[in-house]
């Protein structure tokens, strides 16, 4: 995550990437894994480089679009990328005219295993984490430069018939969100993203949890998951209200509590329990960043049916 | 014209929500990586790359660049 703040935010690299390049970003965790045209592709560009024999393929790579690598790093400084950058497209302009194209055939049959998409008529809600600190009689963002300050940011997926269902419920005077809900909220959204990838919640560790919904959309709630060695614990308000055809017109929720502990990819939290905010928002899903699939979502169904 | 103390305690409440909201929401500055115009279709890119007769830049990260963490 310190790649966006620390490199692409670069005027050099954005304008590099604007004119020279065709960026592209994606999840290594199933690009390495899927067993399609695709993931063939990518490790045939990953084995090219120092990733060959590694177990993650993540970091970033120039390639020409037949798949030839031209340029490799994982290094978070700026003049370091905009090195490889440049080193790379020297290797492109010397290649022969023909070696710059290639035939790209379709991409076949994804592997459903390791692809996910929006399903139709499904919706997405922002959600964005950021770990916070006292200031007086309030809350405020942390010191720029102390590791997790930036915010991070995931996504919630609600399909159709989900959405018609919480429409029903607030009809009908409202009452506790369906088990459904409390349990993708529970188990895959409400965590401290900001250093890194979380582990998702067990059944288990949802000790206490209320989530109720009242006639007029608005959310009320508190929670409490983990254990003593990590968790967290807080409290929801918010609002959800449906347009006629039962989609979601508006969607916003605020999560305040207190996080602790830290998991193996989430190493550097503060000691004991510290702030932690999040806002859940509906997007217009119009770009591609927003239709990212939710963290949670590396096992399908495990995120749609987090209650069993 | 006298304001009841409970409409006073909401407003203040609303507007401290406000607040905290603004502070966990991503600062300009930290949204600027945004401004590129990442794909997330990599076979659809390869396409794109052979038309506009440009090299492929690939951001691979555990867990989505765009979203996820």
């Amino acid at each position: 995550m310190a790649d966006r703040l620390l490199v692409f935010t670069n005027p050099e690299v954005q304008k590099f990437l604007r004119d020279d390049f065709i960026p592209v970003a994606a999840n290594d965790w199933y690009q390495r894994r899927r067993q399609d045209a695709e993931g063939v592709f990518f490790r045939k560009v990953a084995e090219q480089g120092p990733r060959k024999d590694s177990g993650t393929k993540q970091g970033h790579y120039v390639l020409t679009a037949s798949g030839k690598l031209l340029g490799y790093n994982n290094n978070r400084g700026v003049e370091r990328r905009l090195a490889m950058m440049r080193e790379a497209l020297a290797k492109w302009n010397e290649l022969p005219d023909e070696a710059r194209t290639a035939k790209i055939g379709e991409v076949g049959k994804r592997d459903a295993n390791f692809h996910r998409e929006l399903p139709q008529g499904a919706q997405v809600m922002k959600v964005y984490t950021r770990a916070l600190e006292k200031k007086g009689s309030g809350l405020v963002a942390l010191p720029a430069d102390i590791i997790g300050a930036q915010p991070a940011v995931d996504h919630l997926w609600l399909k159709k018939q989900e959405i018609s269902d919480l429409k029903k419920l607030v009809s009908k005077g409202g009452g506790e969100v369906p088990v459904w809900m409390k349990m993708r909220l529970a188990r895959f959204h409400l965590w401290d993203n900001t250093r890194g990838e979380p582990r998702p919640w067990t059944h288990e560790e949802v000790v206490k949890w209320s989530l109720k919904i009242d006639d007029s959309g608005k959310l009320i709630g508190a929670f409490w998951i983990g254990s003593e060695r990590d968790g967290f614990e807080g409290k929801m308000t918010g609002r959800m209200t449906f347009m006629e055809d039962e989609s979601l017109k508006e969607f916003e929720m605020l999560v305040l509590g207190a996080h602790w502990g830290e998991g193996r990819y989430t190493k550097g939290a503060r000691p004991g329990k510290s702030p932690l905010g999040q806002v859940y928002r509906l997007s217009p899903a119009e770009e591609e960043g927003d239709l990212i699939p939710p963290q949670g979502m590396h096992h399908e169904p495990s995120y749609w049916n987090a209650q069993h | 014209m006298k304001i009841p103390l409970l409409a006073l305690f909401l407003v203040s409440a609303a507007v401290a929500e406000e607040q905290v909201i603004a502070e966990i929401l991503p600062k300009p500055e930290e949204s600027a990586w945004q401004k590129i115009a990442w794909r997330t279709d990599l076979w659809k890119a390869r396409r794109e790359a052979v038309e506009a007769r440009k090299p492929i830049y690939l951001w691979e990260m555990d867990g989505h660049p765009l979203g996820c963490v």
